[in-house]
């Protein structure tokens, strides 16, 4: 099975970057790349919980980054950008906390990388 | 040699579309096979109707790509986002959904994101 990570690194709802990412991370898994969502930089910030996007007329990303599982991809959360911006493992919605050793090597195992910034 | 690239960004604002012309030019002069996926902004560079005073025209260096032979889509949802219809595209181009990226990436030898 090819392998793809997608790296998103932008917060949401500023940027369409974290929307955009996702939807290629539902298509890439959905047609059966073994597909892996990478949260790194400002992009950990998807994944915190208790968001709300009613105001914004848009989407939880939260909620939705946490159903990629669903359509098998891998949510990977970089954890030196989590100690950064000082977010704890209990604040985020799911997925692998990965430090830069593990990130470079699902980098390097992958055949392709798409970086959302 | 397949070569795909993905463009995220629109015209004139960012220049990725125009490295993808210059790189992709080459590419199928020499005999490459190239395909374009056209995501978010960058279905912008589809629009048929761009003029561009005393300038490089992005869509008429589009058009050079086609009759080179490159197979060239945009994101069906991301032209919807935009207001972009299949009325308004470059002749050649078309609008295709995340499949078609997948397709790209299970056929391609090299694959090029350019972003911001």
């Amino acid at each position: 099975m090819t392998k793809i990570t997608i790296m998103v690194r932008s917060a949401q709802y500023g940027m369409a970057t974290a929307g955009e990412g996702f939807r290629a991370i539902i298509g890439t898994a959905g047609m059966g790349m073994e597909t892996y969502a990478v949260l790194v930089d400002d992009g950990v910030f998807v994944a915190l919980k208790d968001q709300n996007a009613e105001k914004l007329e848009m989407h939880n990303l939260a909620e939705a980054y946490k159903q990629i599982s669903d359509f098998g991809a891998h949510l990977i959360i970089h954890k030196e950008s989590m100690e950064k911006r000082g977010i704890s493992e209990h604040e985020i919605i799911a997925g692998k906390i990965v430090d830069t050793r593990e990130l470079r090597n699902i980098l390097k195992e992958s055949k392709f990388v798409i970086s959302f910034i | 040699m397949k070569i795909g690239f993905l463009v995220r960004t629109g015209p004139y604002t960012s220049q990725n579309i125009d490295t993808v012309y210059e790189l992709a030019k080459r590419a199928l002069k020499k005999g490459d096979e190239v395909k374009i996926f056209l995501y978010e902004d960058g279905v912008f560079n589809l629009n048929k109707e761009i003029k561009s005073p005393q300038e490089r025209n992005i869509a008429d260096r589009i058009r050079e790509l086609i009759k080179l032979g490159a197979e060239i889509k945009g994101c069906g949802t991301c032209a919807k986002f935009r207001g972009i219809k299949k009325d308004d595209l470059i002749e050649g181009t078309k609008l295709a959904g995340m499949a078609y990226l997948v397709e790209i990436l299970n056929s391609v030898d090299r694959f090029l994101s350019l972003g911001f």
